[in-house]
Parts: C-alpha cells; sequence; structure tokens
C-alpha cells in the first residue's frame, strides 16, 4: 500500500521495522481495544432486528366518520381500527357491533356491515342503517368489539333544514367579463352551515352528465344566516365538457346543510389546512377513538337557469 | 434576507481586499511586495512514467547542517518554498513508492521553477511506510480526512475495484441511512448542506442508488479532501462538510486499458496521451449489471440500474496545469423492490480549472469554471410524479501569495442557479415553482506559521446574492500546534461561522425516500451554522496511530417539516434551530503487510423549533427533538492483510439505531368539513397517528464485508485480477426502512457474494 509522505522531521530512537511473524506484537497496547470492540461484535451480532411501527393505544381503538341526517333515508358511518394497516384499505373482516341509539327514547338499532371498494381495490367498512333520524334529537352511536373496547360519539341533529334562497339565476351562454357569471345564494335559519354545493346537470353530446361542486369556502356568514356568491363559470370549466366558454348546463341546484347544536365552530378551522385538521387533537366528537359523527340536516333548492338576451 | 450585523460594508471591504490581493505584483507594491533578496522555488512534482502530479511529495532545501525550507506538493502536485536565501543546497524531492531525487543547486535571488519527475523505486514496503508513519501526524488537520487512493482500496466492495462511497460511509464522522439512496449525513448536518467538487465543479448527488458505488471509483482518483467541518472561507455556501475531489490525469506517456467485470457493475477504462507528455485524456465509463444479475444471485428481484461517464482532458506545462473535466451520472431504481415507487436522478456536469505562475511573480493562479445539472424525480404508487432540478453555472477566481511568513490566499467567484419543481398529486404547502438566483462571493485568507510549532489559518468570506440586496460574512479559524516537547503530538482546531442559501426539501419521515427537492430558503433567511472542532493525533509507535477529535455545532434557521398526521410528501416548512456534538476516536496500526484500524464516533443532534409554527400538539415549546439523522454510536474495525500473492481484507461496523415515528394508529381521514368526506364515495387522506415525532429508535445496525484478491501476470502488457468476497457475510437482517403506514420492513442487502475480474492492459 502506497502511503504519501509529509514533510520530514528527524526522530530520535529510530525504530527497525518489526521481522516478519512478529506484526501481531504491536497490538499489545491495543489489546483492550480489540478485546472490548470483539466483544462489541459479538454482543451485537444476536441483536433482536425487530421493530414495531405502531404500539396499539390501550384507550383509543377506532375511527369513526359519518354524518346523521333526517333528511337522508340511509345513514353510513366509516369505521375504521386504528390498530391494523388501513393505507391500502381495511382489513377484510371487522369483529365490531356498531350500534346507534336515540338518546332521548332510548331505542337502539344495529348497523350493517359494507365492504365497499370506494378506491381503486381498497375496501372499507362503512355501516349502514335506514333507522329514521329524528330532527333535534341526540343519537349515540357506538363501535363495540369482542374484547369489550369500544369507542362511540355522541350529537344532536339540527332542528331545522337551512332555508335557500337563490337570489339571482344562473344566465347562459357565460360571458368573458368579470363577474358576468355568478349567482347569489342565501341560507337562513342557519346557526352552522355544514355544506353548501352545487350540483349541474350537462347534456352533451348526447349523454348526460351530473358535477357536483363544493361551494362551503364561497359562503360567509353574516346577521341570521350565510351567503354565497358562486362563479359558476370557474366550476363549470373545469368539467371539461363546457365549449369556447358558453357554459352548458340544463338545470342546477344548490344542496346545504345545517350543522347540529355540538356541529363544531369551523370558524376558527376555515382557514386551516386538511393537515391542520386532521391532527390528533383537532376536534373530534369521538370518545375512545379519533374521527367526527356529527348531525346535519341538508336540503336543496332549484336554480333558475335563464337564457341572456 | 435576514441580517444580524451591519454586513454590508465589511463585505464591500472584504470584495476590495481580495481585488487587492489579485491585482497584486510590481504594478500594486503595496499590496504585496516580491522580496527582491530571496529566492523562490516552485514546480511541479510529477512520476516520470506516467506525468501524473504527485500530491504531498516532500520537498526540502538544506544546507549541510540544517533543513532551510521545506514544504509538500499541493493536489496538482505543485509545490512552492517561499523566502529561500541566496546560496548553494541540497534539493531534493521525496515520494513514497519513488527514488528519491537529489541535486545541488545554486539558488539565485528571484523566482525559480524547478519540476521534477520522480522515478518508481523497488518497493521496499515494510521500511518505508514505517517512516512515512512516524511524521504522518504532521498532516494532521482538524476535520480533514485527507483520502488516497490506497485508503480507498484497503476496503472490501462487491467491486471490483474499489469507490469513495464505500470509504466515506465507514468514517465516524458520516452517518448514511442505509445500503440504497445515497445519502450522507456528516456530524448532524444533512446531505443538502454537504459541498462535493469534482476538479472545482460542484455536483449535487454522485452517489448511486446502490451505496457501495459513487460517481468516483478509486481508480479514477487522484485524491480527495474530506472536511466533516471546520473548513476555510475557500469553500463557501454549504452548511455541514466539503468533499473536493481531485481526479487523476490520463497517462501522459502510454496508453492503457482496464475492463472490470462484476455482479454489480462492470466498466471500461481508457486512456493515454493526446500530445506525448503533455495533454492526455482519461475516459472511464460504468454500468450496473445487478438488475440482471441480482435476481439469480440473490434471488430476488434487484430494480436498480445506474452508470456514470467521466472523460478527463488533462494538460501539463512548464508552468501552468489544466484539467477539463466532463461527467454524467444515471440511477434509477426502486428502493422498496416490493413497492412501485420509482426513483430517478441524474448528474451532467462540465468544468475546468487552471493552475498557473508567471515567470516574474511568486502568485499562482487557479481559475476553474463549470457547469453543473441536476435532475431527481419519484414516480408514486398513485403514478403522481414529482420531480425537482437545479442548473448551476459557476466561475472562480483564486490567487495565493507566499510570503517569508505563510501565504496569502484570496479569491472571488460568481454562480447562477436555476431550481425548479413540481409536485402533482396529492402534497402539503408548495406545489410548482421555479426560481433563479445570481450571486457573487469572495474569501481572504492568510497560513501564518507563528515559530516552528503553531500555524494559524485565518480566513473570512462573504456570500453575495443579488436579488437580497445584502450580504453575508463568515469569519473562520484553523489553527495546528505541535508541541516541542511532543513531536509525535498535533494539536489541532478550527471553527467559523457558515451560511447557506439554499436548501432541500426531502421527506424526513421517509428515510428510504432519496427523492430531494432545491429551492431557495424559506422566508429568505440563510442557513447558519457555527462549528468549533479540537482534534489530537498521536503517533504512539513508529507502526501505531491515534486519533481523537471533539466537534461541536450549532444550527439556526434549518427548514424542518410542519408537523402532520398526513401521509403525503410534506413541503410545508418552518424553521428550527439545533445543535450537535460529539466525537471521534481512531486507531490505526500498520505495517508493510498489515493494516488494522478501529474507529468510533459518537453524535448527537438535536432540533428545536416553536410548538405554533412546528404545527405540534405537544404540551412544550419550544418542541425539542432528534432529527432522523440522530445516530449515536458508530463502530468500524477493518483489516487489511497481504499475504503474497494474496490480499484479504474485512471490514465490520456497527451502529445504532436511528430516530424513528412510532405510532399508535393509522386511518383514512374524511373531512367532515363541507360534508367533503362522504364515507360511500371517498377513501380519505391516509392518516398516521402518533403523540410525537421521533419517539422511537429503530434497531442497530452491524455488517461484516470481506475480500480476497489475487492479481495473474498473463503477459507483461496483460495483468489479471481476480477478486471474491461477500457483502454482509452473516447475512444480518439489517432493518432499512420501515413503511409506517403498511407496517412493511425494507431490510437492506442481505448477505452478497461475489467475484470479479480486472484486466489492465499496458
Amino acid at each position: 500500500m502506497l502511503l504519501p509522505m509529509a514533510a520530514p522531521r528527524p526522530l530520535p530512537n529510530r525504530t527497525a521495522p518489526p521481522a516478519d511473524g512478529a506484526w501481531l506484537r504491536p497490538c499489545r497496547p491495543l489489546r483492550a481495544l480489540c478485546l472490548a470492540l470483539l466483544g462489541t461484535l459479538l454482543l451485537t451480532a444476536g441483536c433482536d432486528t425487530s421493530v414495531e411501527a405502531i404500539v396499539p393505544s390501550e384507550d383509543k381503538h377506532y375511527s369513526m366518520f359519518g354524518a346523521l341526517n333526517p333528511a337522508q333515508d340511509t345513514q353510513w358511518v366509516r369505521v375504521e381500527p386504528l390498530a391494523a394497516p388501513t393505507s391500502d384499505g381495511a382489513p377484510r373482516t371487522l369483529d365490531v357491533t356498531v350500534t346507534l341509539r336515540n338518546q332521548a327514547t332510548g331505542q337502539s338499532w344495529t348497523l350493517r356491515d359494507s365492504l365497499m371498494a370506494v378506491f381503486q381495490d381498497e375496501l372499507q367498512h362503512n355501516f349502514w342503517t335506514t333507522a329514521p333520524i329524528q330532527p333535534d334529537t341526540p343519537y349515540r352511536i357506538t363501535v363495540r368489539n369482542a374484547e369489550g373496547d369500544s369507542t362511540w360519539a355522541t350529537t344532536t341533529t339540527p332542528a331545522l333544514p337551512p332555508d335557500i334562497l337563490v337570489e339571482s339565476p344562473l344566465r347562459i351562454p357565460c360571458l368573458q367579463t368579470d363577474g358576468a357569471n355568478v349567482f347569489n345564494v342565501r341560507l337562513e335559519d342557519v346557526e352552522e352551515m355544514a355544506a353548501l354545493q352545487i350540483r349541474y346537470f350537462q347534456t352533451f353530446q348526447g349523454f348526460n352528465y351530473t358535477f357536483d361542486f363544493d361551494s362551503y369556502d364561497d359562503a360567509t356568514q353574516v346577521e341570521g344566516g350565510y351567503n354565497a356568491e358562486i362563479n359558476y363559470l370557474s366550476d363549470l370549466e373545469t368539467t371539461n365538457r363546457t365549449q369556447d366558454r358558453r357554459c352548458i348546463v340544463d338545470s342546477a341546484k344548490v344542496i346545504a346543510a345545517s350543522g347540529g347544536p355540538d356541529w363544531p365552530e369551523w370558524a376558527q378551522y376555515n382557514d386551516a389546512s386538511v393537515s391542520e385538521i386532521a391532527r390528533p387533537d383537532s376536534f373530534t366528537n369521538v370518545e375512545g377513538g379519533h374521527g367526527l359523527v356529527s348531525g346535519v340536516y341538508t336540503d336543496t333548492a332549484a336554480v333558475r337557469i335563464e337564457s341572456r338576451q | 434576507m435576514h441580517i444580524d450585523t451591519p454586513t454590508l460594508s465589511v463585505g464591500r471591504l472584504l470584495f476590495l481586499l481580495v481585488g487587492c490581493l489579485l491585482l497584486a505584483g510590481p504594478a500594486v507594491p503595496v499590496c504585496a511586495q516580491e522580496p527582491e533578496d530571496v529566492a523562490i522555488i516552485r514546480g511541479f512534482i510529477t512520476d516520470r512514467t506516467d506525468g501524473a502530479p504527485l500530491p504531498e511529495a516532500n520537498v526540502v532545501v538544506r544546507d549541510s547542517a540544517r533543513i532551510v525550507r521545506a514544504g509538500v506538493s499541493d493536489s496538482d502536485g505543485f509545490y512552492q518554498l517561499p523566502d529561500v536565501p541566496p546560496g548553494t543546497y541540497q534539493f531534493s524531492v521525496r515520494y513514497l513508492g519513488f527514488e528519491t531525487y537529489r541535486d545541488t543547486i545554486r539558488f539565485r535571488p528571484g523566482t525559480r521553477t524547478l519540476s521534477v519527475a520522480l522515478r518508481p523505486a523497488p518497493q521496499q514496503l515494510d521500511e518505508v511506510t514505517v517512516e512515512a508513519q512516524r511524521d504522518a501526524v504532521e498532516d494532521a488537520q482538524a476535520g480533514l480526512r485527507r483520502i488516497g487512493t490506497a485508503d480507498i482500496e484497503t476496503l472490501p466492495t462487491p467491486g471490483p475495484g474499489s469507490d469513495l462511497a464505500m470509504y466515506l460511509r465507514s468514517l465516524p464522522s458520516v452517518t448514511s441511512i442505509g445500503d440504497r439512496g445515497g445519502r450522507l449525513f456528516v456530524r448532524g448536518g444533512t446531505p443538502s448542506q454537504n459541498l462535493i467538487l469534482v476538479d472545482g465543479t460542484p455536483i449535487k448527488k454522485p452517489f448511486h442508488i446502490i451505496g457501495f458505488y459513487s460517481a468516483f471509483p478509486a481508480d479514477v482518483i487522484s485524491n480527495a479532501n474530506f472536511y466533516a467541518g471546520g473548513f476555510g472561507a475557500r469553500y463557501l455556501g454549504r452548511l455541514s462538510s466539503v468533499l473536493d475531489v481531485n481526479l487523476r490525469p490520463g497517462n501522459l506517456k502510454e496508453y492503457q486499458g482496464r475492463v472490470e467485470v462484476g455482479p454489480f457493475v462492470t466498466s471500461v477504462q481508457a486512456e493515454g496521451p493526446v500530445d506525448y507528455g503533455e495533454k492526455s485524456l482519461l475516459v472511464n465509463a460504468r454500468h450496473s449489471v445487478i438488475e440482471w444479475a441480482g435476481p439469480d444471485l440473490l434471488g430476488q428481484e434487484t430494480p436498480y440500474r445506474f452508470y456514470d461517464l467521466m472523460a478527463r482532458l488533462h494538460t501539463q506545462g512548464d508552468k501552468s496545469q489544466c484539467a477539463f473535466t466532463g461527467m454524467r451520472t444515471y440511477d434509477r431504481g426502486r428502493i422498496d423492490a416490493s413497492r412501485p415507487s420509482s426513483y430517478r436522478w441524474s448528474n451532467t456536469s462540465v468544468g475546468g480549472k487552471c493552475l498557473s505562475f508567471g515567470s516574474g511573480s511568486s502568485q499562482r493562479v487557479y481559475v476553474s469554471f463549470g457547469t453543473s445539472h441536476f435532475n431527481n424525480s419519484v414516480r408514486t404508487p398513485d403514478q403522481d410524479t414529482r420531480s425537482s432540478g437545479s442548473w448551476d453555472t459557476h466561475a472562480t477566481l483564486r490567487i495565493e501569495q507566499p510570503y517569508s511568513w505563510g501565504r496569502v490566499r484570496g479569491g472571488f467567484w460568481g454562480r447562477s442557479t436555476q431550481f425548479d419543481y413540481d409536485f402533482q398529486g396529492t402534497f402539503l404547502g408548495v406545489q410548482a415553482e421555479e426560481s433563479f438566483d445570481i450571486s457573487a462571493g469572495a474569501f481572504l485568507g492568510a497560513e501564518w506559521n507563528m515559530g516552528s510549532t503553531v500555524t494559524a489559518s485565518p480566513s473570512i468570506g462573504t456570500q453575495f446574492p443579488i436579488f437580497w440586496g445584502t450580504n453575508t460574512i463568515e469569519p473562520r479559524l484553523r489553527l495546528a500546534w505541535q508541541p516541542p516537547w511532543a513531536a509525535r503530538t498535533k494539536i489541532t482546531a478550527a471553527g467559523g461561522l457558515y451560511r447557506q442559501l439554499t436548501d432541500a426539501i426531502t421527506d424526513e419521515r421517509d428515510a428510504g425516500s432519496p427523492f430531494i427537492a432545491w429551492l431557495q430558503t424559506p422566508q429568505d433567511k440563510a442557513l447558519q451554522s457555527t462549528h468549533a472542532i479540537l482534534g489530537v493525533d498521536h503517533q504512539l509507535t513508529p507502526n501505531v496511530r491515534l486519533s481523537l477529535e471533539g466537534y461541536h455545532k450549532t444550527f439556526r434557521d434549518l427548514p424542518v417539516s410542519e408537523w402532520s398526521t398526513l401521509a403525503v410528501f410534506n413541503t410545508s416548512l418552518t424553521l428550527a434551530d439545533g445543535f450537535a456534538y460529539g466525537g471521534s476516536a481512531s486507531a490505526r496500526f500498520q505495517t508493510g503487510r498489515l493494516d488494522l484500524r478501529a474507529n468510533y464516533g459518537f453524535g448527537w443532534v438535536e432540533y428545536e423549533a416553536p410548538r405554533d409554527e412546528l404545527n405540534a400538539w405537544v404540551d412544550e415549546s419550544p418542541v425539542e427533538y432528534n432529527p432522523p439523522h440522530d445516530q449515536r454510536h458508530k463502530v468500524g474495525l477493518t483489516a487489511s492483510l497481504d499475504l503474497a500473492p494474496f490480499s484479504v481484507s474485512a471490514r465490520w461496523q456497527y451502529s445504532s439505531g436511528r430516530p424513528f415515528t412510532q405510532g399508535y394508529g393509522t386511518d383514512n381521514f374524511l373531512e367532515i368539513r363541507g360534508l367533503r368526506g362522504r364515507p360511500r364515495s371517498e377513501r380519505g387522506n391516509n392518516r398516521f397517528l402518533y403523540d410525537r415525532q421521533y419517539n422511537a429508535r429503530l434497531p442497530s445496525y452491524h455488517r461484516l464485508d470481506v475480500s480476497i484478491e489475487r492479481a495473474f501476470t498473463l503477459s507483461p502488457d496483460l495483468t489479471l485480477t481476480a477478486e471474491a468476497g461477500a457483502i454482509n457475510a452473516y447475512d444480518r437482517k439489517n432493518l432499512f426502512y420501515l413503511d409506517l403506514l403498511t407496517r412493511e420492513r425494507v431490510d437492506q442487502l442481505p448477505i452478497i457474494p461475489h467475484i470479479g475480474f480486472t484486466l489492465d492492459i499496458d
């Protein structure tokens, strides 16, 4: 092996190089180090290499997401076991009982499991029931497994659906002028707006299409309700079926939902990113787990379509 | 930009001083006066057989009683002895493995060029090595590891041939995530804080997807300087470390070739004179074969493909030396063979560097220029693509002026950088952006020999990003002290202030992801670090050398990812402060036949950031945590033995587990706000639930690599070297990374027996 030399420095007591076969002798001063390192090697060679990504919580078992809506005939709640891997979908079997209880009357229903592929081939356990949901009524939904672990959420449904006023028509064809392609919506009798969506119906090249657009962020709270200005051109442009910005639309309707009295005060979260509201310490009404099951009340209103002169 | 001090005026002053140095000479006698009554001797030391420069050759001028002047050639083989009193002296040049050049020369006042071509000597390895080792502490410097080809070749590598990447990973100051991905962390720093130079041209990520390999096979390297910290102001722009690689020139006198075949890579190398004795060309091409050989060899899929291509034109004149280097690297593969995320990255760089000196001046001038392009991308299982690239162009002018007490050096550089990145699919934070920066910089430094035992090297640098309108000031100091009463001991220290104007985003939570996105620093705040290093080197016996070094670093305004439970690439950044401290101890026992090395490294890295800015959900603020490269312990044992005609080498390495985030559950988050997340139609966002980040540690890691080699002389012009060995010889299941969502573990490479052949053609 070749080693470069540094600047020469005369040294006293020049030592002769070791003879062949004597190369181990100078290791003696390092014996302790050699032994220590050898010991380290032997000690670590048999170390356990296992590692756990998840150490299940003793007091958080399931996540639950859904809404109880008096306006719907079927209620759906997603249930996932926190301790099982769920990134590629839920485990095929989920040995739990999910019950819905009317806290006012004491009446209970057991929800039925449905294994749905909601994204590609990933399966999810969506539990459902056709139990009639009453307005202004407290409900508790509980997930319990055979070991006795339970997760539950309590919510109260709103007393009334929102009163939806579509204050201006949707005019077609769309214009190039900014601000010319909007209609206004007012929601009354709403303390907390849970959702605002616009549904457009199109006939394009002989086929019928339906598009839903989330307008929750377009609404602002005013005294006695909410106002929203809907830019339908920006919605319809994204459908890729609107030609030359002419806005093809057969009909449209507004879908709005009120939140119940325990609906989170989303005002403090409205500017929050999804990452922020997905924090484990974000709002939840789920005990023994994570998620949100809330009471909402939806209603719809048609949007008048007018042709421009 | 964040400004702490009234730096602008100091920066202007520095530019003026460096300008003065650059203009120094007869025209500006105030700045630097050429001594008229002494001789200045300089020149190149080269190998007579192939014309290659010989770095660190000893050049001595002595009279009958004492050494008058002594010096060492630099990485270009250039030496300069200033301030030699006129007279007749013995002039000698020594280099290990070569016959010592001796002559009696009369030196007159003025500058004289005296280049020497050394003739290889029949090797008496034991004796020469022992003599060399006794003086080896003289070149010790705090934080610096000088790497020669011989150092790299002692490590077993699944070759054939050796590679700088394997050597770097063996250093106690370096933490690597695993044997894939090519990311190196140096003493608390991150990969984007490392400056890597190839013949003076910066290159972003020259490490291959299989961590044994880089763009630097041992047989194309002349030498490399690796600073684990404490580097002088000549190197500006990075916080953590510097790897300054000098490639070797091609043979100036003969044509040579080399073909290497192994289970991981094959390579072809050709070199020879373009203009005999003055210009040479070296071309090296290497391509992986593990993608095809792996399934048969390992019984598993090995989806890794890479290549590197290098060409270097070298010119050697009496008063100048230039090199023009082109390099291209490409990597493509899946870190986890069972999952479809596919990564690829490439570097393309072209550059040149020249060293020259005039007849009537003692100054030497270095010029380097070049451009390099880096691009990397990842395609996720959802077929989303993230890509990021950067394009750097630079020009540097550096000058050195010797004095009787040492030397002064200074320089200017200009650089333009273009960044772009584009993230499709789910992500947090920015999605796509392009930016363009132009910056200038200058440095001024001195090497001051205070008597015969102390050398002080103060330096100061400034960076001036044009669009920021202000500049940084970075003072640094390196010290060396060889106590007169302990000639075999050298104490060295280094420290200073370091600033970095750009950084990169990577997904800290996904240690296996090599994807990196370069961008300007958030909030236009330059990253900042301070270094303090203290080291001791001691030649215990002629065969045994001990080294001990401790360090402390502070960090300020480091971009770190905000906390998030969502399993998406997170580009939401906030700024953290932190510190790192630790040390390393190493021992080396060396005879002509045996080389034993043991080293131990300890480190502690801690970051802290305000809770709200970190978007954390713990009670305390600021939040203190150990980032995923906080590797506490590292042990390395290396042995190489020459049992002619065989040579055997083995390396065992151990490192303690790194931090990772252990959770208590996963789910798919449905956004009930706005009833956007509907159970029947939406999957939701993958969510990983945890109490705090980096709250657990991965298992420790250890591995034994062995190899044996023998050379066969087939004819006077043909030599065949056969090499066999095994990586991970006792088949330890070392964890590479853990997929926190799927909970699948990906292990590092299992035992890999290998055999390779190298055919050298002279």
